[in-house]
């Protein structure tokens, strides 16, 4: 099935024949033929219908698919094996199916009950006068090796995470990407690094299980839609069902996600490794059927080789951790970089609010950050403050009993990442300045004054 | 089967049919393992007691075969700018040669397509291919409509056909 995928994409649907076991036949056109693999497909099952019921007594059945670009047909021979109504393939499938309804006037009335997978027996391809397939869009192995060989030279996440979405918009013609993170026991994914958007997002976060990323995370599948649908909308709709469900106070609010505000299409592929999701790659485009199996299979790719970064560079972190104290200590007076923006109220104090209730962090009362990078935050500006510290590493903030990381494995170096791409969002008199493996300095501009407030901590 | 004293189809089916519609249809073998082509075009008879299917036998795979042998058959007609779909089932189904002005009504039914798969943006060409037949050698397959069913998507899909208009799609 593999050179047919394209078959299994654009707006003709695919045609079924089945019989009964009376002998009677019936046709009935397909909502949906999704590619399982190499020698198996699964069909959309939506109705309690005649091709559901001749299917269940006799399991062959005659496909004939089209190839959207050159208008040939193909013939499939194929024996229904199974139906699942949970997991991977089925919420890949509703996804899609939800775009489809959605694209065909059908939203409501296209509902996935379950998808049957089938064995195909074979393939027959109908002769005909058809069409020359035109050029490949872009391709997608070169690109792929590229893309892979550019990961390679990166040294650390920061600048792995934007090479991986810079490389997407040069070699893929992916212009809107983002890529998030699972917080782990928290049921939700924070945005890490974007692309393509006005504002980065990045500290803004998800419920894990909604939306085409939160479903993609929870089912470690990659799920893609080819057409504007409000069912998988991520941004809004999904953070209004969030508040109703009583997730609010747990969610990132303050910070809008990124995001196209009418994507026609969305993949969304998990960063997995060691058969862990760590996260979500997410690519989206205001064009209709932008992304196909082939760009599925190079996000894939890419996804994977950047999960594989993401646990290595923790791992490498760590090690450098190791043993090691932070001897550098500063003056607060002595700190502060060029790189720190200007402020009209040089001189002033900088008022640093935390409130420990949802540890979000406000500076000068513009809010920056809440969470587990709020509680960083306010652990390094007490040192500082308190103990006259610039120098930190990510070992011992690990270990600091202030911080609660919620686990064990928690990608330490990602939330930093956050908390520094947050602070020069946020023009913050405040930097976090990387100086070696697992160790940062803390560069401020301006005094700092910790201030009390109800319901602060 | 028995002929039905009134035709399955009344006069707003059989209009249907003949408006410009994508044809489609399903056979079996002995072992019940079932075939499917594409339909170059469509008649019916005034009584409508009789409706005829053209295919390309280069492009029907087994179907030819499978309805010589059972006559059984199942023809879907559907207008895909609305979804609305019809199935007919016939137990009799023979091949029969070609009458005249079968190739002006294919002809016609031919370019009456062009704008049909347009409007779902498939290009003229598509229509062209997918109608299209190499050796240009055409059957005919006649039977009688012996039961009928709604197949627009929806809660009505699959009942028999009421008569009048089809349900719209979702209705």
């Amino acid at each position: 099935m593999d050179a047919l995928r394209a078959c299994l994409e654009g707006v003709i649907p695919g045609m079924m024949a089945t019989c009964a076991p009376d002998g009677t036949p019936n046709m009935a056109y397909l909502s949906q033929v999704q590619y399982v693999d190499a020698e198996h497909v699964a069909l959309s099952f939506q109705f309690f219908n005649k091709t559901r019921q001749n299917v269940l007594a006799n399991p062959r059945a005659t496909l004939l698919i089209v190839d959207p670009d050159t208008s040939a047909l193909h013939r499939l021979a194929v024996q229904y094996l199974r139906t699942e109504t949970e997991g991977p393939l089925f919420e890949s499938m509703k996804a899609k199916l939800a775009g489809i309804a959605s694209h065909t006037g059908m939203a409501g009335v296209f509902v996935l009950r379950g998808a049957d997978v089938y064995r195909v027996l074979g393939i027959e391809a109908v002769p005909g006068a058809h069409r020359p397939a035109p050029p490949p869009r872009c391709s997608v192995m070169p690109a792929l090796r590229r893309t892979a060989l550019r990961l390679a030279r990166c040294r650390d996440l920061d600048s792995f995470l934007d090479e991986t979405l810079a490389a997407l918009a040069e070699g893929f013609g992916v212009t809107h990407a983002m890529v998030l993170l699972v917080d782990r026991p928290g049921q939700r994914l924070y945005t890490v690094a974007s692309r393509g958007y006005p504002a980065s997002g990045v500290g803004s976060e998800i419920p894990r299980g909604q939306g085409v990323i939160g479903v993609a995370a929870r089912e470690g599948t990659p799920i893609r839609i080819s057409h504007l649908t409000s069912e998988y909308a991520y941004a809004r709709t999904v953070r209004a069902s969030a508040a109703a469900g009583g997730l609010a106070a747990m969610l990132e609010t303050e910070i809008p996600l990124p995001g196209l505000a009418e994507a026609h299409s969305q993949l969304a592929v998990p960063i997995v490794a060691c058969g862990v999701t760590l996260g979500v790659l997410f690519v989206e485009s205001p064009r209709e059927m932008r992304f196909s199996y082939d760009d599925e299979d190079a996000l894939v790719t890419v996804a994977t080789q950047l999960g594989l970064a993401i646990q290595n560079m923790q791992a490498a972190a760590e090690s450098g951790e190791a043993g090691e104290t932070p001897t550098e200590t500063a003056a607060p007076s002595a700190a502060g970089p060029a790189a720190l923006p200007e402020t009209a109220a040089a001189g002033a104090p900088c008022v640093v609010r935390h409130f420990a209730a949802d540890g979000s962090v406000f500076l000068d009362g513009d809010y920056l950050i809440k969470g587990v990078a709020g509680a960083i935050f306010w652990a390094l500006a007490n040192d500082y403050v308190h103990l006259g510290r610039t120098a930190f590493t990510n070992r011992e903030l690990r270990l600091d009993p202030r911080i609660r990381l919620p686990d064990v494995s928690d990608n330490l170096e990602a939330r930093l990442i956050l908390l520094e791409r947050r602070l020069v969002e946020r023009g913050a008199c405040i930097r976090l300045e990387k100086t070696g493996r697992g160790r940062f300095r803390l560069a401020v501009g301006r005094r700092l004054e910790l201030a009390g407030a109800p319901g602060a901590s | 089967m028995t002929t039905p004293s009134e035709p399955v189809l009344d006069p707003a089916h059989a209009a249907f049919i003949m408006s410009p519609v994508i044809v489609t249809a399903a056979a079996r073998d002995a072992q019940n393992v079932p075939s499917v082509c594409i339909a170059v075009g469509r008649r019916i008879a005034e009584d409508r007691r009789r409706i005829t299917i053209f295919l390309c036998p280069a492009r029907a795979g087994t179907f030819v075969a499978d309805v010589v042998a059972s006559g059984a058959l199942a023809v879907v007609f559907c207008e895909p700018a609305s979804n609305r779909t019809l199935q007919v089932k016939g137990f009799d189904a023979v091949v029969e040669p070609l009458a005249d002005g079968d190739a002006a009504l294919l002809d016609d039914y031919a370019e009456a397509m062009i704008p049909v798969y347009t409007a779902v943006d498939a290009p003229a060409a598509h229509a062209r291919s997918v109608l299209g037949c190499p050796g240009g050698k055409l059957v005919a397959i006649s039977f009688t409509p012996s039961a009928a069913f709604v197949q627009t998507p929806g809660p009505r899909a699959g009942e028999p056909l009421q008569p009048g208009a089809l349900p719209r799609a979702g209705l």
